[in-house]
């Protein structure tokens, strides 16, 4: 009953034996010459500890995303063309067209992110200045809600007052 | 009952033009001109009443027991529901029979030459357009209550008129007076509402429908005309007739009426002389068949009749005001025609309903006719001698008293003759009845010669305009804006206000004659609508038409054997005797009525009230409100305060949320077993 | 096998929704290419046609009583998804009339807004006649993505940034509860689709398993929170504070109306299991019609305000809810369930009609320096925009439930469905608190009428005319239905 798992289960072991056989080789095998730089989580991109207000380039991060989508929804072609062959032959254009439209959707999305720029990598072009300088100014943090409204006029006067309404909002946190 | 009859189709058109026409001035009336907003406002109820002569020609081309139907107010639609929840259902139909298209060619055709009078009258008005908005609503819910076919409907057009009512009335608002007359009458309306609105919900307690008639027979009349439990009928009747006492002006929810005079006059003649308060006699002629069920509804529909009726007659002896004259007289008319519904009378009391609103309207139009002459004076006092002077007026005005007096052959003598002779035969007090009313009568001939001396027959009593400082304003009753700019004297009134007048003195002239005695026509062509009850002459009509003459006749010469003496003056009495006369001092100061209630409701009751509000609400429901509300707002705050603004908290919450719901369920189901 | 029929049959049930697509698309793609630098009233513009050409569609769709579905019975053809989507095309429209005015006076005209209402349309229509958990799930998130970053979209404010985030992360939780309990139901009743769970909840006896009452309590939550139902409501009035105005009226409707469609679909699947979750429904109810009026009375934001009426007409309509089960009353069967459905009908559309025209006017009064959301704001508003102010008058009158308007009618006719349904304590309850809530929007009527403004002369509009045209609608059919209820439901086919 189980048997069909078995290629899961030799998969599952090969996986584990390549990717622990590469991870203890390199460690046995690799000189190691620790600098600050490498020891950081990632090598890559930004610095893991620090401002986050910091500017870093977002096309990198962008053409990641765009990428990701784009690649899980190719992977959904393999299963697709599994079924399709095995598929009778009747409904086969019914496949086929509904894989179309999938495709239609996918280039949808391609020409839109196309027509917008996010793929221009464009190295040559300044940044374009900031409008506003203030947005890297230290901010007061934001509070949502009226707590620094006061309460309006319905319950009594004396409690407005008391101290349980003046204390209304400590400082404001944010998340 | 029939459910569709070519002609019908048309049905929705009748409110459904002048509902345009308020939309038309409502938003865009200021932009136009005046000629076009009077035009189209004139229009558009004549239109009305055109379709409504066509649908009426083609009902009575049905057999008389066909004579009803229930179509759709909707265009191009069967009949559809408006409310439908669950067991309550009411239509947006109308109900097609002789009475609603009687009260449709009343409502369109004076109201028709009444708009057409009003574009004369208001000429001058700033806000022209904003008088014909409200008029043509009114058209429109005056139009709602009466087609109507069921008794929401109807409250929704009787809460319409009285809303338009009351636009009017204090239509001239810059006037505190004229805010105060609305007001009232508003505020007295709304007590007869009360009653109105229980009436109708026991109504649908009692028959679980509020629709009047349905072809399968499920409608409440066609239930209630099976036989009803007298105790129901009673209650329902008498209900339905508090309701009819505020909108109908009768005793002691008379008074606002004479009050709404303040309004200009052409509303005075639409909305207090020829249709709206004759709403109430609509409505208890509607309902007949619960009303006939229960003699207590009967008498005291009778009683408070009559009695509104001699009441207001006394009243109107002694008034100077010439609109005020004409207000008291208009309620003790009202009072015949609820005698005439308590005696079971009904198709003598709607016949009086169409021949007053010829001969009201046209006195009224008249009187304002007589004050847009005079450049805005009301007070008789310092009128007369105006016969010569503004003759088309004067010889229309003196078709409408003879109509009033009840002078044959004029249209008043038909009609409150057959109530009078009918109230003789009531199985009870009949004899009062007939008395009391016939004294009434005398009183009626009488204030009207009165009226007509002290107008145009007494010597003239006004300085001209332009060679006198007298001007409007310097009496509380004077139409602040109606004859502006007309600059001096005495002047007779335009052809688009004397056409009407001449159109509504022949009405008046010869309107009558479709209800003699010998050939009732109109109560032939009311039968399919109103319950049947057995009402009968205590002697034979021909008697009684003689002895109407005879009162008529012994008005006018007591009216014109006094007045005759007194031409110089136009008064009977000295001022020293005015006040030295109790009779006088009574009926001058109607009854003290107003006073008393004033007194009782707003003077104690406003103390008592005081007291109530100082001792009660202001300590224990204020307390308990304040109380409540400072809880509400202590909780809010606090509450408030949970309202954080981290994401976690709320995070939190939902998860106490969730566990508190799985819990409870998984818990809930342990707690069965 | 699927024959040709039935593809067609399919194609048919979600026409409307691949018009809504396609006019996203193309104005996605137009925005980048053909009208690139041209003018972009062409964005708003097709999108409405887009939203009319659905509606068209929807409307023709053959109206089969019950029973019909499509794609493998996971969607469902019926009244119910029908009226909803009429609902749902409705809150489109006015939502992107509104958004043309406010876009454009706040400096955030792209196009993207108009694609992603439309994609998130899409998937609350889908929401709505969903005949499967998985679909139902499916439908949400499609809604969930495009109100995301609709709420963010005035990414420049970091409160319409805050708002975006916490929408997202609360409803990411919010779907995982959801998700968890379509799998325990599923476990429980071995299967997702809606009329097969109903089918094997009726035929078993005995009491449900504690798989399956787990289930549900995830899914009131994972509904509840989309419907913003106390305690899962935190996130409502902030998310409506900060996000663009015309935002967050979409938001109040589409998710609203997509959220008790769905409901009212998976609890009519688990009536036979009612005694077990309608005790936690009642209490729902309550909890949150007391708390939603509770704390709006505190509330001097209109925005913040709107937000928490928002959540006590979600309360309003839980009662609804609570009378779905009640098929027999006394051992006699009783029309509630209809009533309870045609109620929450009825109400999810005045509540259209009235909240939308709330935020429209706030909408209509912003400008690129000025976005309106404080009550204080609307000092003096009867003298300064008298149209404006009486229209906001009308929603008002109708949000407290006063007739002549839509709110008094669809309250009573949820009022009604509870009293036949016999929820009677949950009837009391409403009456109570709609009292209560009466002093609430009667304030801002008052503030509007009776108050002096204060405030110095903002900077003029650039365009109105959308907003104006958004609150005239939306005020016409508050007073029209009101006066003429059936006249909605012959407009739209709803009722018996």
């Amino acid at each position: 009953m189980l048997s069909g798992y078995l290629p899961m289960l030799v998969m599952l072991v090969l996986a584990t034996v390549i990717a622990g056989s590469m991870v203890i080789g390199s460690f046995f095998l690799g000189p190691k010459k620790p600098s600050r730089f490498k020891s950081e989580s990632y090598e890559c991109g930004m610095t893991p500890v620090g401002s986050a207000r910091e500017r870093f380039p977002i096309k990198f991060y962008l053409i990641a995303m765009l990428f990701i989508i784009f690649d899980i929804e190719t992977i959904f072609l393999y299963p697709w063309a599994v079924t399709f062959r095995d598929s009778v032959k009747s409904v086969k254009m019914f496949y086929l067209a509904e894989m179309g439209v999938f495709v239609l959707i996918l280039f949808v999305g391609y020409f839109y992110i196309l027509g917008k720029g996010a793929l221009d990598w464009d190295e040559g072009r300044e940044p374009e200045p900031v409008a506003d300088p203030s947005i890297f100014k230290p901010r007061p943090p934001i509070r949502f809600g009226n707590e620094y409204s006061g309460p309006i006029q319905i319950a009594s006067k004396s409690e407005s007052g008391t101290p349980a309404t003046s204390a209304a909002a400590g400082p404001g946190k944010r998340l | 009952m029939i459910y569709q009859f070519a002609q019908a189709n048309l049905v929705w058109l009748i409110p459904g033009l002048p509902l345009l026409g308020f939309l038309f001035h409502a938003f865009l009336g200021k932009r136009m001109g005046k000629s076009v907003v009077g035009g189209i406002a004139t229009a558009v109820v004549f239109a009305s009443f055109a379709i409504s002569v066509y649908v009426l020609m083609g009902l009575m081309s049905h057999p008389e027991e066909l004579r009803r139907a229930q179509v759709s107010l909707l265009p191009g639609s069967d009949l559809t529901p408006w409310i439908e929840i669950g067991a309550f259902k009411v239509n947006y139909g109308a109900l097609i029979d002789p009475l609603s298209m009687l009260m449709c060619l009343i409502i369109t055709g004076v109201g028709g030459l009444i708009h057409l009078y009003a574009v004369g009258y208001m000429a001058q008005d700033k806000d022209f357009s904003r008088f014909f908005t409200y008029l043509n609503l009114f058209i429109f819910f005056m139009l709602t209550l009466v087609l109507g076919d069921n008794l929401l409907l109807m409250f929704v057009g009787w809460e319409g008129v009285g809303l338009c009512s009351y636009l009017l009335i204090s239509f001239w608002f810059e006037d505190t007076e004229n805010s105060k007359a609305g007001n009232k009458a508003f505020i007295v309306n709304r007590i007869g509402d009360v009653g109105f609105a229980l009436g109708v919900m026991a109504v649908f307690a009692t028959f679980g429908t509020l629709t009047y008639h349905t072809p399968q027979g499920s409608g409440f009349l066609d239930l209630a005309a099976k036989g009803i439990a007298p105790a129901i009928a009673t209650a329902i009747g008498l209900l339905l007739f508090v309701g009819a006492c505020g909108k109908s002006a009768q005793f002691p929810l008379h008074v606002w009426l004479p009050d709404a005079m303040a309004g200009p006059t052409p509303v005075s003649a639409l909305i207090h002389a020829a249709t709206m308060v004759t709403a109430g006699v609509v409505m208890i002629t509607r309902v007949s068949p619960i009303i006939v069920q229960s003699p207590i509804a009967m008498t005291v529909i009778a009683v408070v009749g009559l009695f509104t009726a001699v009441f207001a007659a006394t009243i109107a002896l002694t008034q100077n005001d010439i609109k005020k004259v004409l207000a008291y007289s208009t309620v003790s008319q009202l009072g015949f025609m609820f005698l005439g519904c308590g005696v079971g009378a009904f198709s003598a009391g709607m016949f009086h309903v169409t021949t007053h609103a010829f001969f009201k309207a046209l006195l009224f139009l008249g009187a304002g006719s007589v004050i847009h002459a005079l450049s805005g004076e009301q007070d008789m006092r310092k009128m007369g001698g105006l016969a010569k002077r503004i003759p088309i007026t004067y010889w229309t005005m003196v078709i409408g008293w003879l109509a009033i007096c009840g002078v044959p052959p004029f249209a008043g003598f038909w009609s409150k003759d057959e109530i009078l002779g009918l109230a003789s035969g009531a199985p009870s007090w009949g004899v009062v009845y007939y008395v009391v009313g016939l004294a009434t009568a005398v009183m009626t001939a009488f204030y009207m010669t009165r009226l007509m001396y002290k107008t145009f027959w007494t010597k003239q009593r006004f300085v001209e305009a332009g060679h006198d400082a007298h001007g409007h304003g310097d009496h509380a009753d004077t139409e602040p804006d109606a004859g502006h700019g007309h600059g001096h004297g005495v002047h007779e009134s335009p052809p688009k206000m004397w056409i009407p007048l001449a159109v509504l003195a022949v009405l008046s002239a010869i309107g009558g004659l479709i209800g003699t005695p010998w050939a009732n026509k109109f109560e032939h062509f009311l039968e399919p609508s109103i319950a049947k009850h057995e009402a009968h002459h205590l002697f034979a009509p021909n008697i009684g038409l003689l002895i109407g003459v005879f009162a008529a006749a012994a008005g006018i010469l007591l009216g014109r054997a006094l007045y005759s003496k007194k031409m110089e003056t136009g008064e009977l009495l000295t001022a020293e005797e005015k006040a030295k006369n109790p009779l006088y001092q009574g009926s001058a100061n109607l009854w003290y009525i107003d006073g008393w209630a004033y007194r009782t409701f707003v003077i104690w009751g406003g103390g008592f009230a005081t007291a109530v509000w100082q001792w009660i609400d202001k300590i224990l429901i204020d307390g308990m409100v304040n109380a409540v509300a400072a809880v509400i707002g202590f909780t809010s705050e606090l509450f408030r305060r949970v309202q954080t603004g981290y994401i976690r908290a709320y995070a939190m919450s939902m998860l106490v949320g969730v566990v508190l719901v799985v819990a409870g369920l998984l818990l809930g189901s342990l707690g069965k077993h | 096998m699927p024959d040709k029929s039935v593809i067609i049959g399919d194609m048919q049930a979600i026409l409307p929704m691949i018009v809504l697509w396609v006019t996203a698309s193309v104005i996605a793609l137009g925005d980048v290419s053909l009208w690139k630098r041209g003018n972009k009233a062409i964005n708003p513009l097709l999108a409405i046609v887009g939203v009319l050409v659905a509606f068209k569609f929807l409307v023709n769709t053959p109206r089969v009583a019950s029973g019909a579905t499509a794609f493998a019975k996971s969607l469902a053809i019926d009244p119910l998804g029908q009226i909803s989507g009429i609902a749902l095309l409705v809150t489109a429209v006015l939502s992107i009339l509104l958004a043309w005015t406010y876009l454009k006076n706040r400096g955030l005209d792209h196009a993207e807004y108009y694609v992603l209402l439309l994609l998130s349309l899409t998937g609350a229509m889908m929401m709505a006649s969903a005949n499967d958990l998985i679909v139902l799930f499916l439908g949400l998130e499609i809604l969930s993505f495009g109100l995301y970053v609709m709420a963010g979209f005035a990414r420049t404010e970091e409160r319409s940034e805050e708002a975006s985030v916490k929408y997202f992360l609360l409803g990411a939780f919010g779907s995982a509860f959801l998700l968890y309990g379509i799998a325990l139901v599923y476990g429980a009743t071995q299967s997702t689709n809606l009329e097969q769970i109903r089918a094997t909840l009726s035929s078993s006896s005995g009491a449900p398993g504690p798989m399956l009452l787990a289930g549900i309590g995830l899914l009131i939550v994972g509904l509840g929170f989309k419907a913003a139902i106390v305690p899962f409501h935190q996130w409502t009035p902030d998310v409506y504070e900060g996000a663009p105005t015309a935002a967050t009226a979409y938001m109040a409707g589409a998710a609203k109306i997509g959220a008790f469609a769905a409901m009212l679909r998976v609890f009519g699947a688990l009536t036979p299991v009612a005694a077990s979750w309608l005790p936690a429904i009642q209490i729902l109810a309550i909890v949150t019609m007391v708390f939603g009026n509770l704390l709006a009375v505190t509330q001097t934001n209109v925005k913040r305000l709107l937000a928490y009426s928002s959540i006590a007409h979600a309360g309003y309509l839980l009662v609804a809810i609570a009378a779905l089960p009640s098929e027999t009353v006394n051992g006699i069967a009783s029309n509630a369930p209809d009533l309870a459905v045609g109620g929450a009908l009825f109400y999810l559309f005045a509540y259209v009609f009235m909240t939308l025209g709330a935020f429209g006017v706030l909408v209509y009064l912003s400008s690129k320096g000025r976005d309106v959301q404080h009550v204080n704001d609307l000092r003096g508003l009867a003298k300064r925009e008298p149209a404006a102010a009486y229209a906001m008058m009308f929603f008002m009158l109708s949000l407290g439930g006063i007739p002549p308007t839509m709110g008094f009618m669809g309250k009573w006719q949820i009022f009604y469905a509870a009293v036949t349904g016999q929820q009677i304590m949950l009837a009391i309850v409403m009456a109570l608190t709609s009292a209560m809530a009466v002093y609430y929007y009667l304030r801002v009527v008052w503030v509007m009428c009776f108050e002096e403004t204060t405030e110095a002369a903002a900077p003029e509009p650039v365009a109105r005319t959308g907003a104006m045209a958004a609150i005239m609608l939306a005020a016409a059919a508050t007073i029209v239905f009101g006066i003429a209820p059936n006249l909605l439901n012959a407009i739209t086919g709803m009722g018996p």
